[in-house]
């Protein structure tokens, strides 16, 4: 991905962070934006940030006592030049960072009192580009006045760079920045986990269960007790935002099922646990089953244990699963999680529905799953009175559809990634057919689960994108998908369908579905075939 | 045992190495600007951040316009060193 970086200071250090990113000639960043004919443009960043120092944003009126109305002029003029900016580049992603203004108040104690002091100024700006994002979704707010909150304003600026070379932030700074950056944009492109395996004893709550009993482990509402019950609230608090929860524990079941039951101070319920291992299998062995079970990758999974031996094995056994560091001082534990697990792995910028039900789909699916060992196959999938429908170019859809392209890893013919932008824009066009799948069964509504993209030329369709979401493989639904696209391609007066394989890390599975559906191979996992063979081929089989 | 400006050099060899992408044999104390192309205006203030941020100490603005050469950051090294102990 390519990042330009447009700033009104020297923003330059974060080349030793970025080494391939753009970083624009401090203070021209308005001139970029407008002309587009300029190196920026030249340079075709798929992700643009505006980083502007508040300080710098005043230049000489931050002596002079200025006043919110010269704030809120500044802060239109940006916009507008970020307007024209985007309208040059409508593929790229605008990261507008928020600004801070230092606390130095020349009304020095009356700061908090007046309308016109420099934290009114900062809200101006930064509730200004808070609304702008909102409104569009090739937008988002870096919110860089966090990371100053965060660590104060003397740590992340440097007052001897500004003078040697306009640098304003110290190494440390630049880091967070860094970090930041980063982070911000895996949760736009949609990358993160979407499992949190919980260890038990001195992870939920303090203490050994096994030797202190239901009554004597650490979990209440005061001293060193309160630092796990406030660890639960904020797994409680992930869990809504759509992360599946599993529990790895070496203990006694029926302990465990004692303190979820009877402990006064619990959270969370056994109930929030997709899965819970209790026993005394190792612990990289009890991921595994977790994984195939809830049939996810491990690379979706986040492991958290106090122990440095169990978080040792598991990192040297399953390299893929992410093993964070707790800190040694228990008191420091939520803080820690919020900021280095739920922010890195888990963050995100906008929930679907499908993300707030998450539990409660994948509970369901075990149910399935349970249901399945007492049927035959074909009883099964009638007894599931599968009922899909066809979107066709859904403009409404296009949050999901994104985010379809850039979760799906194995039911995914081509592993290619599109954000919203990219959606949207081909939801748009003439030239290409965009075909959402929702799916629901006696079991529950699953939602959008799959996505089929074809370009058109003539009359011939070219399949981009064909993916189910892993929660319903299996189910014969691709066969059904491919019949309704192929039915509206025929309406649109495509006559021949061309498709590939391209081989990923983890779609093996369908390898031999375009030979499975009947299209003819042409080499190189290519494949080729008339619509209407493959529609009578379908009537026959049914 | 090396001496302490032996150890210095090399930490800071290693370090210049690391930021301006360059062989380790060509830095030694005699080793200035003009030789590293690299080390221009903006790359000493990079290098500067780097030394202050890695060592946890804070030089002067003049100190660090003063610096020339390798031997000239190692004389500061040492300055500091001597005034801490």
């Amino acid at each position: 991905m390519k990042l330009a970086v447009l700033g009104n200071t020297n923003m330059d250090p974060l080349k030793s962070h970025l080494k391939d990113a753009f970083i624009a000639e401090m203070d021209r960043y308005v001139e970029f934006l407008l002309d587009s004919e300029s190196i920026l443009y030249q340079h075709k960043p798929d992700v643009i940030l505006l980083h502007l120092d508040g300080r710098q944003l005043l230049r000489d009126h931050f002596y002079r006592n200025p006043d919110n109305a010269l704030m809120e002029d500044l802060t239109a003029r940006i916009l507008a030049a970020v307007v024209a900016g985007s309208a040059h580049h409508p593929d790229a992603v605008m990261v507008l960072s928020t600004i801070v203004l230092p606390p130095f108040p020349f009304d020095s104690f009356m700061e908090a009192t007046r309308s016109e002091s420099f934290f009114t100024m900062e809200e101006t700006y930064n509730q200004s580009v808070i609304d702008f994002a909102r409104e569009r979704s090739n937008v988002v707010v870096l919110d860089f006045a966090r990371i100053v909150r965060l660590h104060g304003y003397q740590t992340v600026h440097d007052e001897k760079y500004w003078y040697l070379g306009r640098i304003r932030y110290s190494e440390r700074g630049f880091q967070w920045l860094h970090r930041e950056i980063i982070d911000l944009l895996n949760a736009h492109q949609g990358i993160r986990k979407k499992v949190l395996v919980l260890d038990l004893d001195n992870t939920l709550w303090g203490g050994v269960l096994g030797e202190e009993g239901v009554g004597g482990i650490a979990l209440s509402e005061d001293g060193i007790g309160k630092v796990f019950r406030d660890f639960q609230l904020a797994v409680c608090s992930l869990k809504n935002l759509g992360v599946l929860l599993a529990v790895c524990s070496k203990n006694n079941a029926a302990d465990v099922d004692a303190v979820f039951r009877d402990h006064p101070s619990m959270v969370l319920r056994k109930s929030d646990f997709i899965v819970t291992k209790i026993g005394w299998t190792n612990k990289p062995q009890s991921i595994r089953e977790i994984a195939v079970e809830l049939n996810l990758g491990l690379d979706s999974f986040v492991f958290i244990d106090d122990s440095p031996f169990e978080r040792e094995m598991v990192r040297s056994q399953l390299q893929e699963v992410i093993v964070p560091d707790p800190p040694a001082d228990p008191a420091l534990y939520p803080t820690w999680f919020l900021e280095e697990v739920v922010r890195r792995y888990f963050g995100r910028l906008d929930l679907t529905d499908e993300d707030r039900g998450k539990t409660e789909q994948y509970q369901r699916n075990i149910e399935r799953i349970r249901m399945k060992d007492t049927l035959s196959f074909d009883d099964f999938l009638r007894e599931l009175a599968v009922e899909v429908i066809l979107h066709i170019d859904p403009a409404h859809l296009k949050v999901r559809l994104a985010q379809l392209t850039q979760k799906t890893n194995q039911f995914n013919l081509t592993i290619r990634r599109y954000d919203e932008n990219d959606l949207h824009r081909m939801i748009q066009s003439p030239d290409t057919a965009v075909f959402g799948l929702e799916y629901q069964d006696r079991f529950g509504h699953e939602g959008i689960i799959g996505e089929i993209i074809v370009h058109l030329h003539d009359q011939v369709g070219e399949i981009d994108v064909f993916l189910l979401s892993c929660r319903v493989i299996g189910r014969r639904i691709e066969r059904r998908f491919f019949h309704l696209v192929l039915e509206n391609l025929k309406e649109r007066g495509i006559r021949e369908i061309e498709a590939v394989y391209v081989p990923g890390p983890r779609n093996e599975l369908v390898r031999d579905l375009y030979d499975s559906l009947g299209l003819t191979p042409r080499g190189e996992n290519r494949y080729r075939a008339e619509v209407d063979r493959l529609l009578s081929r379908f009537q026959v089989d049914g | 045992m090396k001496s302490r400006t032996q150890s210095n050099l090399e930490w800071l060899a290693g370090l210049m190495t690391e930021m301006f992408d360059v062989k380790d044999a060509v830095i030694a104390p005699e080793t200035t600007h003009s030789d590293i192309e690299q080390w221009d205006s903006l790359g000493h203030l990079r290098l500067f951040m780097v030394i202050e941020e890695r060592l946890g100490r804070r030089f002067t603005m003049e100190e660090i316009t003063a610096v020339r050469s390798v031997s000239d950051i190692l004389s500061l090294l040492e300055s500091k060193n001597a005034e801490e102990t």
